[in-house]
């Protein structure tokens, strides 16, 4: 669920940091957010250039296109760490209310290995579309006019999946030792 | 298995696994994987359905809307231009009866035209509107309520992110979509004003709080004075923001997309240049915005692979059908809709209903010719009630979450939003009895 903005401002908000996987999470998402202020930045210049000198920036929309999707897939691991994934907490949060907190733990765990599981499908998909787009040089745009490969894309979606999938797991194992340890 | 089990034992399935508490996203994206492996008999396939909705489930420039809009509302949200806007309907209404709560919903709604988020404006209003209106001796329900109830217009005024995937799932204009949105924004406060100034005169109890718990004595006698410099300093930065972003989307200066980009970098100058903001704020406001991009746009895309898969199983199609011979009544079809929102909007997100919903129902009501985009406003309207009803209104929640008085309960918001819920159905029904009220230049019979 969504959670108050004000409360939960700023990004770094991860528990439990694990070695390599937290880094890399946290540079990915350093970058998406990064990749959100440059397409503002190229489309307020487009918007300018064509408005006051009559020259848009070529590229803009093939960009822009190509940065949502960069933006979601750099920022998802983070999300999914931080728990910021949409769910409904109403169950849950009765179970743990109600101290039967083996059941609740038990979903988590079940739910989180689902999440792994539907994020290794995507990657174990995507695997071969990154090679494609490498070995047989795919791209965006018009030749001639403005053309930018689709394999740094396609390797950004791949990345993005195998880490969300890995955090994933990573909160499974979290919710199991919890598990062991009595729920406490 | 025929088309028809198979949809519905899929949509059952997903509302099963996320009242359970499973992540939608993935609900989604899970139960619509196994659906194309049950109907094809083929894994690969499916897998290849699903990588293929991952990669351009949201590859197009329109989704760029989402991180410019969010982004925009964020830096103001970060910047107090939301107790401004309150400082200046407050300044201008405070002598009225009910007059703060009137401030409240005249500030949300011009708050509203410069945001895309409802969760946003509920907490920002908590902090600014709910301590001043209980210094003033109103009730703590009302209080709450109110701010409830009108922080509801972010996701109706334009710019909205409610409105955006609406647009982006049926494939209507989004200008056109936020078009749609402000005559039903406009009617929504009013009504609410209507509201609020009759419970002031006929439920006096309910609007003031008479034991003083909460009032500090001798207020309403001081006088808070604003000079004409002032209000201007604080109305102009917003007023100036709406012209830039609805004025730039209706004169046809800009696309929505070049819209957000351009009110992004308005917003961030001015906040700037007002030093409201610093690095470090907008960098966590970047960061944020990064957040909400990836589980706004990660749902889309599960619901891109859930459409998919339904149309696979010709779903749509079975189900107007089915609908067609079962009744011919479109006011029921509508009518069962609506309900079917009510109760899935007590516990799921506004985005995730959408997303379910949207692509088994719009077949049903194109079939009986109706216009797709009064069916987005009605829609969005709906859902959003559910952001007031227990046992999971969003905005409720955060409220309570960031209300500073501890004394008051999550009961007591729930209780304080239910006239305002009640003020959105009747809106609803206006609307579904008067569909051409959607539209705002149809308002004195032009067309």
């Amino acid at each position: 669920m969504k959670k108050a903005p004000e409360t939960r401002l700023g990004g770094d908000d991860v528990p439990e940091p694990v070695t390599l996987l937290t880094p890399i999470t946290s540079l990915m998402n350093t970058v998406g957010a990064v990749f959100v202020l440059v397409m503002m930045v190229l489309v307020n210049i487009d918007v300018f250039g064509r408005w006051l000198l009559n020259t848009p920036l070529v590229g803009t929309l093939e960009l822009t296109e190509m940065g949502v999707v960069a933006v979601v897939y750099l920022t998802v691991a983070h999300a999914v760490a931080g728990k910021r994934l949409t769910r409904s907490e109403a169950l849950l949060g009765y179970l743990e209310r109600r101290g039967i907190r083996r059941v609740e733990m038990s979903l988590r765990i079940a739910f989180n290995l689902v999440g792994a599981v539907v994020f290794a499908l995507i990657a174990f998909g995507q695997a071969p579309r990154v090679v494609d787009a490498w070995t047989r040089g795919y791209f965006k745009g018009n030749v001639g006019i403005f053309t930018a490969p689709t394999w740094p894309l396609e390797a950004i979606l791949f990345l993005g999946a195998v880490a969300a999938c890995l955090q994933f797991l990573v909160l499974a194992f979290r919710r199991g030792r919890d598990l062991r340890q009595g729920a406490g | 298995m025929g088309g028809l089990e198979i949809g519905f034992l899929s949509v059952g399935l997903i509302v099963l696994l996320i009242y359970s508490g499973m992540h939608v996203a993935i609900a989604l994206s899970l139960v619509s994987f196994l659906s194309v492996t049950v109907q094809r008999g083929d894994p690969e396939l499916a897998i290849r359905l699903l990588t293929l909705a991952a990669a351009d489930g949201v590859a197009d420039q329109t989704f760029a809307v989402i991180p410019l809009f969010v982004l925009m509302g964020m830096i103001m949200s970060a910047s107090d231009v939301g107790r401004d806007a309150y400082d200046v309907g407050d300044h201008f209404l405070r002598r009225l009866r009910g007059g703060l709560g009137l401030a409240t919903v005249g500030s949300n709604a011009v708050f509203a035209a410069v945001t895309g988020v409802s969760i946003a404006s509920a907490a920002i209003f908590t902090r600014v509107a709910v301590p001043e209106m209980l210094r003033l001796g109103y009730s703590p329900r009302f209080a709450v309520g109110t701010v409830a109830g009108s922080s509801v217009l972010g996701m109706l005024i334009p710019p909205s992110i409610l409105l955006i995937i609406f647009a982006i799932l049926t494939e209507q204009s989004i200008g056109m979509m936020f078009f749609a949105g402000i005559g039903p924004g406009i009617l929504l406060s009013s009504v609410y004003c209507l509201g609020i100034i009759s419970m002031a005169y006929l439920a006096p109890s309910f609007v003031y709080d008479r034991t003083g718990r909460f009032a500090e004595p001798g207020a309403v006698d001081i006088k808070v004075h604003r000079g004409p410099a002032e209000i201007a300093a604080k109305s102009l930065p917003i007023l100036f923001l709406i012209t830039i972003v609805l004025g730039g989307i209706y004169g046809g200066v800009f696309t929505p997309t070049e819209a957000g980009a351009v009110g992004s970098l308005a917003a961030l100058i001015l906040a700037f240049a007002r030093r409201k903001l610093t690095l470090a704020r907008f960098w966590d406001v970047l960061k944020e915005t990064g957040h909400l991009t990836a589980s706004v746009c990660f749902l889309v895309i599960a619901a891109t692979m859930y459409t998919r898969s339904l149309g696979l199983a010709g779903v749509p199609v079975e189900i107007g059908n089915m609908m067609q011979t079962a009744t011919d009544s479109f006011l029921l079809v509508v009518l069962i809709y609506i309900l079917v929102i009510l109760f899935l909007g007590t516990i799921i997100d506004s985005v995730s209903i959408i997303l379910i919903m949207v692509p088994l129902f719009l077949p049903v009501v194109q079939g009986f010719g109706a216009d797709p985009i009064w069916f987005g406003i009605i829609t969005v309207i709906a859902v959003e009630v559910g952001l007031l009803t227990p046992p999971l209104g969003m905005a409720c929640f955060v409220i309570k979450g960031c209300l500073e008085d501890k004394r008051i309960t999550l009961g007591d918001v729930f209780w304080g939003a239910a006239p305002f819920a009640l003020m959105m159905i009747f809106v609803l029904a206006l609307l579904t009895a008067f569909p051409d009220m959607v539209y705002i230049d149809r308002w004195f019979g032009g067309r």
